[in-house]
């Protein structure tokens, strides 16, 4: 190893333990805000930031509709996260950022591609809400099972079917947290949980609002499972016996099309870079021996 | 010498210039990206935040950490965060060295090495995770099926939780989880200890969390009503553990099949940079730079990849 390349080693070590040390020095420094201070900020602060309170007034304006992101934003929501966003704030944040890229092109005369970039960053906080919103939605699916299994359960044991499902309601996950609104919107209200005659009951309108075919015809199964009476239990555990054959059946098909699902992947993260590392030695070498 | 002075002057600079920018950028935040009401009356009162899993729990960034270290024998337990950034320092300085040494990288290019040590460390402490997990999964219909005739006999729950789990793989997770935390746990705190102890299964398995939630019920209720109920759900729930070994089984068989990938295509690349007719390409920034570059690639690719397969199953 020659001097150069010794120094700049060093040179690279000693600014990477610099920022550790910085970084580190800086995650430790605790200070407390005076009273004052905090009152203030806790009066003056807003819910929600510029983006989501005025991407919508923005999109209006611009005359574009968001109400596909309306129910992947519901999705995530669901699950907990991006709680303050609006669909105007996703809107304004894509923006935001292709609007950077843009100048970034005019700025440094970029060639004609990087506009695609600019369209991938607008779209890149829908992506992430969505990413988020199918995580969510595989993990109700996923949580069918096991949830029907654990109404059938209680219903075999002799409750309601109206107890069953707020028992089912305290389970942890997204799938209980949409049982446990539906719940406790149908105690606040005047209306049944199930439906009776003409009225829907609170369930299957609840349910259906996430639009997943899973669910609604859950919330259907369950809404026909109460008119049952004594032959409700027995049902009950059919029910949950579908869905547990139904995941089943989807594992199985999901590992048959294993192979296909990661060709994309295989591909990006290794065939490409693979191919990169043959070729480019080679095409360097060739083109300096005819040089 | 004076050279290098310079030099780390500029590094200093960079790095001050750094710290200003994360500062503006703070600033900036408060005022773009206001903070949430719940974040607001919390600083208004100065209150802490209480971790939601603490890290004595199974599924605690801390657990993981001690769990990934088991596996080596290395008891990491108090000093997790420590052990962690060691293991990130340690595989990164590792990979370095094997991009110098074995590859014929330089020492500079080599240092893309500490990224790919990073995301290696990063992936053994959550590949541990889900292994556990998945060998936890595999027991479940073992212990269910032992479980729900056991209660017909010995009616005191935590009893015959203890007494069945004696017939699971000897020191194998799920035998101690519900030994260290159902059986300890319910003994400390009666049935109470129902509600910390179902959000815990939830994290390892959803299986394990609906058949905790069902023991529960039964500890709570009591009778043969339940019992009877209880034999009814885990018939119900050993078929979808059946259908989730066998997704497991083909995540594992899928998984394997990219290591072998990995290991070829690393084999391609020694050969090729060792190559005597590469000798005067290697010394080409562009040609280290995809070097560099395609070994961070592919290890970004195996934990990316591994989590999707999780995801799939």
């Amino acid at each position: 190893m020659d001097n150069i390349q010794l120094q700049r080693f060093l040179v690279i070590l000693l600014a990477a333990i610099a920022s550790w040390v910085v970084y580190y020095i800086v995650g430790n420094i605790a200070y407390e805000k005076s009273a004052v201070i905090r009152v203030r900020q806790m009066i003056a602060g807003r819910t929600s930031t510029i983006f989501d309170r005025d991407g919508q007034k923005v999109a209006a304006k611009l005359g574009i509709s968001l109400k596909s992101w309306e129910n992947t934003l519901f999705w995530a929501q669901t699950g907990g996260s991006y709680l303050n966003w609006t669909v105007g704030g996703i809107f304004a944040r894509g923006l935001l950022l292709a609007s950077g890229v843009v100048i970034a092109i005019f700025l440094f005369s970029l060639p004609i591609f990087a506009w695609l970039l600019a369209l991938i960053m607008f779209f890149l906080p829908s992506l992430q809400i969505r990413a988020t919103a199918d995580l969510i939605r595989k993990q109700v699916r996923r949580l069918l099972p096991e949830t029907a299994t654990v109404i059938a359960a209680e219903m075999d044991a002799g409750s309601t079917a109206g107890q069953a499902i707020e028992r089912a309601a305290e389970l942890p996950g997204p799938l209980g947290k949409i049982l446990s609104d539906a719940v406790s919107q149908a105690r606040q209200s005047n209306r049944g949980m199930f439906s009776r005659g003409q009225s829907t009951g609170i369930l299957v309108e609840k349910l259906e609002e996430h639009r997943l075919n899973e669910l609604n015809r859950f919330a259907m199964q369950l809404d026909r499972v109460a008119a049952k009476g004594v032959d409700a239990p027995r049902i009950m555990i059919e029910i949950a016996r579908g869905l547990a054959r139904e995941y089943r059946s989807h594992v199985q098909q999901t590992a048959a099309n294993m192979d296909t699902e990661l060709l994309m992947p295989m591909t990006l993260f290794f065939f490409l870079p693979f191919m990169i590392v043959v070729l480019v030695p080679l095409v360097i070498t060739i083109s300096s021996a005819f040089s | 010498m004076s050279e290098l002075l310079i030099k780390l002057v500029v590094v200093l600079g960079c790095i001050a210039a750094a710290y200003l920018a994360f500062l503006l950028g703070e600033k900036l935040s408060e005022v773009i990206l206001s903070p949430r009401i719940t974040s607001r009356v919390k600083d208004m009162v100065g209150a802490r935040d209480t971790r939601k899993v603490l890290a004595s729990q199974w599924g605690s960034p801390e657990f993981k950490i001690r769990l990934a270290f088991s596996k080596y024998r290395i008891n990491v337990s108090g000093h997790e965060n420590l052990a962690l950034n060691l293991a990130r320092l340690g595989m990164g300085l590792v990979v370095s060295l094997a991009l110098w040494l074995v590859v014929g990288l330089p020492p500079t290019a080599s240092l893309a090495g500490m990224i790919g040590g990073l995301l290696i460390a990063n992936l053994m402490a959550t590949s541990g995770w889900a292994e556990m997990c998945g060998a936890i999964e595999r027991e479940i219909p073992i212990f269910l099926s032992g479980f729900t005739s056991t209660i017909q006999v010995n009616p005191n729950v935590l009893q015959a939780v203890e007494e069945e789990s004696g017939v699971l793989e000897v020191g194998g997770p799920l035998q101690k989880w519900l030994r260290e935390r159902f059986v300890r746990l319910g003994q400390e705190q009666g049935v109470s200890a129902m509600e910390e102890l179902i959000l815990e299964a939830f994290r390892i398995s959803n299986s394990l969390g609906a058949m905790v939630f069902l023991i529960g019920r039964l500890w709570r209720t009591g009778g043969m009503e339940w019992a009877r109920s209880f034999a009814l759900a885990s018939t119900n729930l050993e078929g979808v553990m059946e259908a989730r070994i066998m997704g497991l089984a083909a995540s594992n068989a899928a998984k394997g099949a990219v290591k072998v990938i990995i290991g070829v295509t690393l084999v391609v690349v020694v050969i090729l940079s060792r190559n005597p007719l590469f000798t005067s390409a290697m010394n080409n920034p562009l040609v280290q730079l995809v070097y560099g570059g395609t070994s961070i690639i592919m290890i970004f690719g195996y934990g990316y990849m591994s989590k999707m397969i999780d995801k799939l199953i």
